[in-house]
């Protein structure tokens, strides 16, 4: 062992190898996948998010909730993220192609929330959007027992001016929550924009490559397992 | 031969010499990875109560679950962990090497900058500009700094090496090499490709878990075995077994060091391959695990030693045997069929706390405690607290170790099965019900770690006025450099 340059060089080799093998290869082989057009449905998906939700995955980031929910599904067959209704399919790179920052988590303190938009679409009126409020505000009002906290700084509580305001959730909530009289509780634009972007979070559409992934045969399912 | 059986080297400098001329900035370090660990022993604390009392602190914006938790991982990786090994590699370096650290007051400085980094980063993350990406929390205007400061320790670490007057090259120079050449490359290339021209899509977590990966198997376990090789023969007084293989074991680390996380990504939206990859790279590793253990294990338990040096030596000791404990994780763990059900589950948090605390911090924490009194010219104020920091540090560990497996075993396999004549499985909200034991067992973990680090930061600081007093007052034997039986200092 000795000072020689060679020793350098084999670090740089070693550490170019699994660049070059990990990163620069998958950066090649899909860093530049575009969304696909359905020609059934006239349309390219995955669907750019409308700004509000936009604003909302900025939300989502800083207050850190990936640290609790995962953004990805495992296929069918593969655990049982399916009969948790987490999603019927395997998530596919190319949901993902429009995310500026890709936050998938590795962690399930909370449930998986990359299509929560589905399971909560038509839940308590305004396509589920007062759910997510509630949750938001107090998640035992929703998920009794839950551990997570409440996020009440995302509300406003504020003086009733003129006419009450339409976004006013005062009405979603139990008697021990109510304003005091004359007060009206409002989500903040960052509660609006995260809620927003929770329920867009509902890309169910049929890649063509999720075709291809392997799913195992299920315990008393009928036909083949296999490619599906 | 000799100096690459014994670490301990012959020549002309002397080490009082040596330690003397790194004084200022190896303490600066020390003291700032000390501040630091207790800030992230704090930031843990708050992030595992807030686990099983969502209440606690609930209101408070700045300080949600997601952003404590960011908060503690950039305290403790950044803070604690990078300046503590930046202490340990220019002291190892310098006496492997056997030179004087040239110019230290601009190391000083980069001590600084890297610290204002730090503080930047943790404060950005309370103020929600955090990246969400574990390991790279900080937001990306913190990057800078730490780069820019980054570069100027590791070339002062590098003049440190080339400056040497030893012709042999020890192991643990290699590691630590290793170790300072590869942090810069992984992380200003995640820097680039995730925040400056982010890439498209799930490239970003294969970068992600590349770079986070890449900082387990090529920083911080490179430094903790160059510690490792240099302070176990040192302690025990007899040189490393079968020492001729190690070079191997390093080049195997080198190979698959940037491979063997990947299996992480099981079941996740990239190419299959990328997993297959994974396992292959943790698989290969076992190569340099056979070699660590061909190393190190007759050595450490080979007999009774000739030096009896069993309070600093403890801590090297455990360390090793929660090594191998990590090492036979990362392989098990990579598996597919143990994935499906410890994914996404608190096995995995577990498994990072044994490798960041029961493997790195005790060894950096051995490591310091060895070195400081040499640098500062006295010894430990306070003897019994090292004693008590290890032992809190030892139950702490295995606390949280241990709660957060056995509740993500349970936890794993509650929301991954179902039970027979089952349509669906348990609801999450249900079993992470039943989990409140183990995250509350994992708080007094927590609780038990942050009582055992306060110890080492008030020892310290006593031991820091101690060589304060030394110096500017009358002078004395410390005033000229480290004069303290051996006996005394490692006890």
């Amino acid at each position: 062992m000795n000072r020689s340059p060679f020793f350098f060089l084999g670090l740089f080799a070693a550490l170019a190898l699994s660049w070059v093998g990990v990163v620069l290869v998958n950066q090649i082989s899909y860093g530049r996948m575009t969304p696909v057009l359905d020609a059934n449905e006239g349309a390219y998906f995955p669907i750019p998010l409308p700004g509000t939700a936009a604003q909302g995955r900025q939300v989502y980031k800083d207050l850190g909730c990936a640290a609790c929910h995962t953004q990805q599904t495992r296929r069918p067959g593969y655990g049982v993220d399916d009969k948790h209704g987490w999603g019927t399919r395997q998530s596919v790179v190319r949901e993902y192609v429009y995310e500026p920052h890709v936050l998938i988590g590795s962690q399930r303190v909370g449930p998986d929330l990359r299509y929560i938009g589905v399971r909560k679409d038509g839940q308590e009126g305004r396509d589920g959007r007062d759910w997510h409020y509630r949750h938001l505000y107090d998640a035992q009002l929703t998920s009794p027992g839950s551990i997570m906290p409440s996020y009440r700084f995302l509300f406003e509580t504020r003086e009733i001016v003129g006419q009450r305001s339409s976004k006013a959730i005062q009405h979603l909530l139990p008697a021990d929550a109510q304003p005091p009289a004359g007060y009206e509780i409002v989500p903040t634009d960052r509660a609006e924009a995260l809620v927003s972007y929770l329920m867009s979070l509902k890309d169910t559409h049929a890649y063509p490559e999720a075709a291809n992934i392997y799913v195992a045969k299920q315990a008393g399912e009928a036909g083949e397992g296999g490619h599906k | 031969m000799a100096s690459t059986l014994n670490p301990s080297g012959t020549s002309r400098l002397s080490d009082a010499s040596i330690d003397a001329s790194l004084r200022t900035p190896v303490f600066l370090f020390a003291a700032s990875a000390a501040a630091w660990l207790l800030v992230g022993a704090v930031m843990a604390v708050i992030s595992s109560v807030k686990l099983h009392a969502p209440g606690f602190l609930g209101d408070i914006e700045c300080l949600t679950y997601g952003r404590t938790r960011g908060m503690e991982t950039a305290s403790l990786l950044y803070g604690w962990g990078f300046n503590a090994a930046f202490a340990l590699s220019l002291w190892l370096l310098a006496r492997l090497s056997r030179s004087l650290l040239p110019q230290p007051a601009l190391l000083v400085m980069a001590a600084l900058f890297w610290n204002l980094g730090v503080a930047i980063g943790v404060g950005g993350i309370l103020l929600g500009d955090g990246t969400s990406l574990e390991g790279l929390d900080m937001p990306a205007y913190a990057a800078p700094v730490l780069f820019v400061a980054y570069v100027f320790i590791g070339i002062w670490a590098l003049q440190v090496y080339q400056s040497g007057r030893v012709e042999q090259v020890y192991i643990s120079q290699w590691y630590i090499l290793g170790a300072l050449f590869w942090f810069p490359w992984i992380f200003s290339l995640a820097q680039i490709m995730l925040f400056i021209d982010p890439v498209r899509g799930t490239v970003q977590t294969i970068v992600h878990t590349w770079f986070s990966q890449g900082l387990n198997f090529l920083w911080f376990l490179p430094i903790a075995l160059g510690a490792i090789y240099y302070f176990l023969p040192k302690l025990l007084g007899r040189p490393i077994k079968s020492y001729y293989i190690s070079v191997y074991g390093f080049w195997v680390l080198a190979l698959f060091g940037g491979w063997a996380g990947l299996g992480r990504l099981t079941g996740a939206p990239v190419p299959a391959w990328v997993v297959s990859a994974g396992v292959g790279g943790a698989l290969m590793l076992v190569v340099a695990w056979a070699v660590l253990a061909i190393n190190l294990l007759p050595t450490v338990f080979g007999g009774r030693s000739s030096h009896h040096a069993p309070g600093l030596l403890r801590f090297f000791a455990v360390a090793v045997i929660a090594l191998f404990v990590w090492a036979a994780s990362t392989i098990v763990l990579s598996l597919r069929s143990v994935a499906e059900i410890t994914q996404f589950t608190l096995v995995l948090p577990a498994q990072s706390q044994l490798f960041f605390y029961g493997v790195f911090s005790l060894v950096a924490l051995g490591g310091l405690y060895y070195l400081l009194p040499r640098v500062l010219g006295v010894e430990w104020s306070s003897p019994k607290l090292i004693g008590a920091h290890f032992w809190l540090s030892v139950i702490g560990i295995l606390l949280g170790v241990v709660a957060l497996t056995l509740g993500g075993l349970k936890q794993g396999f509650a929301i991954n099965a179902l039970a027979a004549g089952q349509e669906s499985p348990e609801p999450l909200l249900a079993v992470m019900r039943q989990l409140l034991p183990f995250l509350s067992t994992q708080t007094l973990g927590a609780t038990v770690l942050l009582l055992g680090h306060l110890l080492f930061v008030i020892n310290l600081v006593c031991t820091a006025r101690k060589a304060c007093c030394c110096c500017c007052g009358p002078r004395s034997s410390a005033s000229v450099g480290y004069t303290g039986s051996k006996e005394a200092v490692i006890r």
